[in-house]
């Protein structure tokens, strides 16, 4: 079986031949990275000369990748705004994640000040559940955001989910008597 | 440890620190492979070729024990090795798998060996009173040995490749031991699988399974469980876990330990201990079938009846600890119970019924066993061997994981990780570190493995030394290393400066394994100590800012300051004054030891609030610095290259497992 050149400009949705977009059939994606995978793993190659195996190897790894950030639906998310030009892991500046106002922040702080005076396991679930709820929500904004092409909204709703799951883990470790 | 120094020489030249390892250049022959299961208490060789069923070679004693006799000029190897014992115990060596690719101080289990200990890195065993030494790799290539000719003769010709199986929890350096054994042995390795992975190859094709499994696998020495995803040929790996140090000799000396205990034997010598576990073994395996049993033992003085529920008793906090591996596992995998379809159970010690009875608990149904959980792990490997000669066997595929997450230590001994464990192989993952300082010429790269954030917590790989970085600003010069995991779950390292576009390659040659200790107890902890990590990781990173800003500030100040003599008696820069002043604050912060990181960050702030004039100064020069020593167009064409490659860095970036994904 011929082996295609490793094409590298291509983003992780067009490597599995997907739309560029967040809402995605989880066994569309299972297909097509299935399918993909089999087709240039290393090992079908495993009798070819060493450029046609290493150019296996990095059909591979790509793939794998891909699969790997598309199937997480946050990292798909993040992945996308990316993207648009939002690096929710680039630091300030142009291309990095939006600030958060200083209003959400003082409310995060005070939110998780409020959550560290509490005293019993009842009233933890009860908070748990609630920003779970909100995170629910806001994310579900954020993606419908992506979707719609409003990159900076979500950018923004995104920056929040990750304050909020960085709560979230607070109170669970909190529950787990960390 | 390996430490390699390189020298970057003009931009443009591929430098290589290694030549990667040598690709397999031999036409591989069809049907001329084997499989290859190598335990811990005993080794099996099996075959499939051209397609046949696989079947384990050598009818009677199929299972040959892991134990090699240097008694005489002649190796012996299993039941021969046994033999030997009686005659010349310091010259016959068992359970060496437990020191595949572990260095001497990472040898904290208790053995019957001497260790030379002249070799600091990789162990020699002393064998019989003698200065002869051996290492595990040589003797484990022994025994891949004695196997191969069992498989000449039933192939009537010589084997060319092997597939060898090696427990899915084992690291790069386990992993590269083995490798090296079977190339010590004369074997193409193929393939380094994962015991699970090929019990489940075993299983899948034999009952054209479908759906979402989980294989148990309890050896003597080592404990594995994956949750894989069969369809259509594809045996896709969601997640694996394990206990690199948990086996069935676990449970042997919990019951020995029982049984001098019984005997009244307080201290017992090293023959004593081995005679109990001995003898617990045979206790041990009759109880799986009787509900009591009469151990005896004249010459330890041991005679006492055990019960099944007294075993249980004994060994049950071991198999919880494996249940808990399971929960884990599972949890990765992102699958619950009731979404599997089946059970498995591999290796000799799942025959204990307490065993198969939390498995079944904890999984919600009764496990298979119907392959003979001794026999499974070769029959899978001989399937794979057939299939990398070249037998395509209706289009089987493997998709397998990196069990453990690999890293970065970058500056602060906080661990940048780039590939997230449970990652599916081959895999690269790439990440850009900058400099520190304008005087930062080199950049030492640490490889480490392991689930804890700060590097002296995880397992130490390897080290390597990039030198002749071009002297910039600081965050001016970037390194972007890459991470290559192949089929086997072996690392190469690529690192290239982006500026000058100089790359290297480095093989990582680890110089020793995770010690049982710290792999057992790597992911556990990762989740137990988690808010210790944060608080050592932001005092870390705090420690490191101040550091850098003092590095600038000390910097800027030296520039600034007029020779000496030069302008005698001229005012003194109000802006480098202000600036020192702060220094002696900052400087005091970092020297207090115990620190915390909002101190550390209180004093940063102070410090660049009183040096951002000197800073902005400075700066502005650099800059003019930089631009005179190149032509104009040299500068723009470097920033077109780097606008180029920007966006499709971006593109396939590695995404480490980030925070917020366990709720997605």
């Amino acid at each position: 079986m011929p082996l295609v050149a490793v094409d590298p400009a291509l983003d992780h949705f067009a490597r599995l031949g997907l739309p560029r977009r967040w809402s995605l059939d989880s066994g569309a994606l299972q297909d097509a990275f299935v399918s993909r995978a089999k087709e240039v793993h290393p090992d079908k190659y495993s009798d070819a000369p060493p450029n046609v195996q290493a150019r296996a190897r990095t059909h591979s790894s790509l793939i794998n990748e891909a699969h790997h950030v598309l199937k997480d639906p946050l990292r798909r998310a993040a992945y996308l705004s990316k993207l648009a030009g939002f690096d929710l892991d680039g630091a300030g500046d142009a291309g990095g994640a939006p600030t958060p106002s200083q209003t959400f922040l003082l409310e995060m702080m005070e939110r998780r000040d409020a959550a560290e005076s509490l005293h019993d396991d009842a009233e933890r679930e009860a908070l748990l559940d609630e920003v779970l709820r909100e995170r629910g929500v806001i994310f579900q904004g954020a993606v419908t955001a992506l979707d719609a092409g409003e990159s900076a909204a979500a950018a923004e709703a995104l920056v929040v989910v990750r304050y909020l799951d960085r709560f979230v883990e607070a109170l669970e470790e909190a529950l787990d008597g960390v | 440890m390996t430490t390699k120094g390189v020298e970057i020489e003009g931009a443009g030249t591929l430098f290589q620190i290694a030549e990667p390892t040598a690709s397999t250049s031999t036409r591989r022959a069809p049907g001329r492979a084997i499989g290859i299961d190598l335990g811990t208490t005993h080794s099996l060789v099996a075959i499939a070729p051209n397609g046949a069923p696989p079947k384990v070679l050598g009818d009677g004693e199929s299972l040959v024990p892991s134990v090699v006799s240097y008694a005489s000029d002649a190796v012996r190897v299993g039941e021969a090795a046994l033999e030997d014992r009686a005659v010349a115990p310091s010259r016959v060596l068992a359970s060496i798998k437990r020191m595949m690719g572990r260095s001497v101080e990472d040898i904290h289990f208790s053995h019957p060996y001497t260790l030379d200990a002249a070799s600091d890195q990789v162990v020699r065993i002393v064998v019989g009173e003698g200065s002869k030494t051996v290492s595990p790799v040589e003797v484990s290539a022994e025994i891949l040995r004695h196997l191969a000719a069992r498989a000449s003769g039933a192939l009537g010709e010589t084997p060319q490749g092997a597939v060898i199986t090696v427990p899915a929890y084992f690291d790069d350096a386990q992993r590269q031991a083995t490798k090296d054994a079977g190339r010590l042995a004369g074997l193409q390795v193929y393939r380094l699988l994962a015991e699970p992975t090929a019990a489940a190859l075993a299983y899948g094709l034999d009952k054209g399974g479908q759906g979402c499994f989980a294989v148990y696998d309890l050896g003597g020495g080592t404990f594995d469980i994956s949750v894989l995803r069969l369809r259509d040929g594809v045996f896709q790996v969601l997640a694996t876990g394990g206990d690199s140090a948990l086996g069935g000799d676990d449970f042997d000396r919990a019951l020995a330990e029982h049984l001098l205990e019984q005997g009244g034997l307080d201290s017992p010598t090293p023959a004593q201990i081995s005679a109990a576990q001995a003898l617990a073994r045979t206790v041990k395996e009759a109880l799986s079938d009787a509900e009591s049993v009469h151990a005896r033992d004249d010459a330890l003085g041991v005679a006492v009846d055990v019960t099944r529920e007294r075993l249980e008793g004994l060994i049950r906090p071991l198999v919880r600890r494996s249940v808990r591996a399971c929960r884990r596992a599972l949890k990765d995998a992102g699958v619950v119970t009731s979404d599997l379809d089946g059970v498995v159970l591999v290796g000799g010690s799942t025959r204990v019924p307490l065993v198969a009875r939390e498995v079944g608990a904890f999984f919600e149904r009764a496990p298979l066993a119907d392959i003979d959980p001794d026999r499974v792990v070769a029959l899978g490997a001989a399937i794979q061997a057939d299939i990398l000669s070249g037998n395509p066997r209706g289009d089987v595929t493997l998709l397998d994981v990196v069990p453990l997450s690999l890293g970065l230590e970058t500056m602060g001994g906080i661990v940048e990780k780039i590939v997230p464990r449970n990652a599916t192989i081959p895999i690269a993952a790439r990440q850009v570190f900058t400099n520190y300082s304008e005087q930062q010429t080199a950049m030492s790269i640490h490889v480490v493995q392991g689930e804890r954030e700060l590097a002296d917590d995880c397992r130490s790989l390897a080290r390597f030394e990039l030198q002749g970085i071009p002297r910039l600003p600081p965050s001016m010069a970037r390194v972007e290393v890459t991470f290559q995991l192949d089929a086997d779950a072996l690392l190469t390292v690529t690192a290239r400066e982006l500026m000058t576009q100089v790359k290297q390659t480095v093989e990582v040659v680890p110089t020793y394994g995770l010690s049982e200790a710290e792999i057992e107890q790597m992911v556990e902890e990762s989740y137990d100590f988690a808010g210790d990590d944060y608080a050592a990781r932001s005092t870390a990173e705090a420690r490191v800012e101040l550091g850098r800003v003092i590095l600038a500030v000390e910097a800027a100040i030296e520039e600034l300051t007029p020779r000496a003599g030069a302008q005698a008696g001229a005012p003194a820069d109000p802006d480098v004054e202000a600036s020192k002043a702060a220094l002696v604050g900052a400087r005091s912060a970092m020297d207090t030891g115990g620190a915390d990181a909002k101190a550390l960050n209180a004093a940063r702030k102070t410090l660049e609030g009183a040096s951002e004039p000197l800073a902005r100064r400075r700066m502005e020069a650099a800059l003019l610095a930089g631009m005179s020593g190149k032509t104009l167009a040299q500068v723009e064409s470097s920033m077109d290259e780097e606008r180029e490659l920007a966006p499709r860095r971006g593109a396939h970036e590695a995404e480490t497992v980030g925070e917020g994904e366990k709720h997605a």
